[in-house]
């Protein structure tokens, strides 16, 4: 009923203002991703009872001066393999209708929000895994003087097509130092707080479970010009949740960045420690539901397949590590620079568990029973690679790439070996363009592992015949494994504007599926897949 | 059965929105976003008043873009030479990489104007299904050419439309 009213709300106002003088602007996108299943015996794929499957998202906005307004129809018919089932059916996902000016801007309806670096509140859609955390109810942004602003945020989070039970409550400052102080110093100093509430009624037995579970975050940001240092902290008062097994520590996250970079190298450094952190608005919310802050894994996200294979989750519950990254580019016309330069990346990371402190009996009045600073001796996660770019003529780039890494597959995965696995993946990329408007990329992969399911060839042919038209194969060969399994797959798609259409067959690994460092399980499936994206 | 019939009213109704909109260009919408020293920038002042600008949408974890992007670099000068152009990268990096954008690029030698759209803010206002993405916008802020994905070369369509806009 609800959802109805607000429909006719937004209708109603593009009628109005559509007969007004200004007509405003109507802008909108659609994509549609559709898969035909088959069963397929060799890698595990059953096919569901309805053999065909879609994912189908609509969106109209509406901007009329400082007005705008906008509204997002889904519908899963049913819902693609590996997305959560609640989501069968369609609706409206989202609307909204806002006003801003210069120093104010207030939202009603469905928003998306991040606090800091969203450590303590971030609201995002991520169509790929199926999340969309979206608050319905009121947002007030206000930026009454240069240099300070303050948002406050109030309501219930999306949970499918529906909403969540907990009522989410929050407020943020940023504030810029210079700006407030009129200093006048190369060096930029920012501050930031936030406080995000959770309400959610109880009316079970046990008397210890919060209804209201407050966090607190402070953030400081130094800059001067080619040096950064970023360094937030955040406190959860106790929250015990299924997700976190009814734990009644409090939670803490620390996070630090720090950057330096010149034209032609680059360095940056990435701390985090995170304890019991897994932060929702409801009690029983699991998986990738109704999350309010956002932890995403502090790792390089790898555009090679084989390198996806063991991704890190992040360990909400407890984790310790950091990640440094250097960019450098050799110039042009120097020993390893050649005729058109070269450039190279070198990336680790690595993420131990907490430690926890020797004798709890006599830390009885620590919420938390853990050492700050010292690593815990299991390894989650490490990752070191290097990848080396390098122009050799006009028409012709080549690519190389390796990567070392170790995989506590038991803790991310919660289940499987109990031994690390340890992988060495090397990879070359070539891409040639040829006359005519034509061009080829390549792609050769191989992942060597004496675990889990052992060696990994793989192979990507594309071809492009410009403007429109792209042709793929893609080959990923478990030979080391017990079934020796291919996974094949080719494809080909048509763009043209804002327009995709995008036809695929073959088959998908099933595992975990990560964007942005958040992983969701999906099956294994084959079949044949069409994708058509467009907007206006 | 009844899946298919929403189906069909769903695309209809797209279908016959877009119709209704098609008449003029459209307008760079105005939204946040931030530039690698950490203050807001309103998209507004992104306007290249001296010519045709390229704005084009990445990621540090998107390899067709960083392909996109090392192409752009290697014919940017030209392009600044024979038409005046103006590239703004705009990476929808969140949390997890944003830090990193800053050594990113200038570790790739890379000299375009550079942007974080953190909680991609802007990518939903400008309806962009996934990176790589690139739109030409011309003097006064109208997008008059756009492009979905990045496919190795296609740089040299995107200079025929500058071409074509100039």
């Amino acid at each position: 009923m609800k959802r109805n009213y607000y429909l006719a709300l937004v209708a109603v106002l593009i009628a109005t203002f559509s007969y007004g003088q200004d007509r405003g602007v109507l802008t909108g996108g659609f994509q549609s991703d559709i898969q035909f299943y088959t069963d397929d015996e060799l890698i595990g794929a059953i096919s569901p009872e309805e053999k065909m499957a879609s994912n189908n998202y609509m969106k109209l906005d509406y901007a009329l001066g400082n007005f705008s307004a906008g509204i997002r129809y889904e519908a899963y018919l049913p819902p693609l393999l590996g997305y959560p089932p609640e989501y069968e059916g369609n609706g409206i996902a989202n609307r909204f209708i806002s006003y801003s000016n210069d120093f104010l801007s207030v939202t009603a309806g469905n928003f998306y929000e991040q606090f800091g670096s969203g450590l303590i509140l971030r609201t995002y859609e991520e169509r790929l895994l199926g999340i969309d955390n979206s608050i319905d109810g009121i947002r007030i942004n206000l930026r009454p003087i240069s240099g300070f602003e303050i948002t406050g945020v109030y309501g219930k989070q999306r949970s499918y097509f529906e909403l969540g039970e907990g009522i989410v409550r929050g407020l943020d400052t940023n504030m810029g130092i210079n700006d407030l102080l009129a200093l006048k110093m190369k060096t930029k100093f920012d501050v930031g707080f936030s406080m995000v509430s959770k309400y959610q009624n109880y009316t079970g037995p046990d008397e210890t479970i919060p209804e209201i579970v407050n966090a607190y975050s402070g953030r400081v940001s130094v800059k001067r010009e080619s040096v950064y240092l970023d360094v937030e902290y955040v406190e959860k008062e106790v929250d015990p949740t299924s997700a976190n097994n009814y734990s009644y520590k409090r939670g803490r996250a620390l996070l630090a960045n720090v950057g330096y970079s010149i034209k032609g190298l680059g360095l940056t450094i990435n701390l985090r420690r995170l304890e019991n952190m897994d932060f929702r608005s409801e009690r029983d919310a699991t998986l990738t539901s109704l999350w309010i802050n956002y932890l995403p894994a502090e790792t390089k996200q790898h555009g090679y397949a084989l390198a996806n294979i063991y991704p890190y989750a992040t360990q909400a519950f407890g984790e310790i590590g950091g990640q440094f990254t250097l960019s450098y580019l050799f110039a042009r016309n120097s020993s390893l620079g050649g005729k058109y330069g070269t450039s190279i990346e070198v990336n680790f990371s690595h993420y131990n568990t907490l430690k926890n402190k020797v004798n709890p009996l006599l830390v009885l009045d620590d919420p938390f029973n853990t050492e700050f600073f010292t690593l815990g001796d299991t390894t989650l996660y490490s990752d070191f690679n290097v990848e080396v770019k390098k122009k050799i003529n006009k028409n012709v780039k080549l690519s190389f790439m390796y990567i070392a890494q170790e995989y506590n597959k038991q803790q991310v995965e919660g289940g499987g070996i109990s031994e690390n696995v340890r992988t060495n993946i090397g990879a070359i990329e070539f891409q040639y363009k040829l006359q005519n408007r034509k061009s080829i990329r390549a792609e050769l992969q191989h992942l060597w592992t004496k675990q889990d399911k052992k060696n990994w060839a793989a192979g990507l042919i594309e071809f492009n015949l410009l403007p429109s038209w792209s042709f793929y194969v893609f080959d990923q060969y478990n030979y080391g494994g017990e079934d020796q399994v291919h996974y094949y797959q080719g494809g080909l798609s048509y763009t043209k504007s804002s327009t995709r259409i995008a036809l695929g067959y073959g088959r998908q690994r099933g595992g975990l599926l990560c964007v942005g460092g958040v992983c969701r399980q999906v099956p294994a499936a084959s079949g044949l897949n069409v994708s058509v994206s467009t907007s206006f | 059965m009844k899946s298919i019939f929403i189906y069909i009213s769903f695309v209809s109704i797209f279908i016959a929105s877009t119709g209704f909109s098609q008449n003029r260009l459209k307008s760079l919408p105005n939204t946040q976003i931030e530039d690698l020293n950490g203050n807001t920038i309103e998209t507004s002042s992104l306007v290249n008043e001296e010519g045709l600008m390229v704005i084009s949408f990445w990621a540090t974890w998107c390899k067709p873009c960083i392909i996109e992007l090392n192409e752009l670099q290697d014919v940017y000068s030209d392009w600044k030479e024979e038409a005046n152009i103006k590239i703004v990268a705009i990476s929808i990096d969140d949390s997890r990489s944003s830090s990193k954008v800053p050594g990113f690029v200038r570790g790739k030698g890379w000299e375009f104007d550079f942007y974080l759209d953190k909680n991609s803010d802007l990518k939903r206002a400008m309806n962009i299904t996934d990176v790589p993405h690139s739109f030409l916008v011309n003097k006064e802020g109208k997008i008059v050419w756009q492009h979905a994905g990045y496919s190795l070369g296609d740089e040299e369509i995107l200079f025929e439309e500058i071409l074509k806009n100039l």
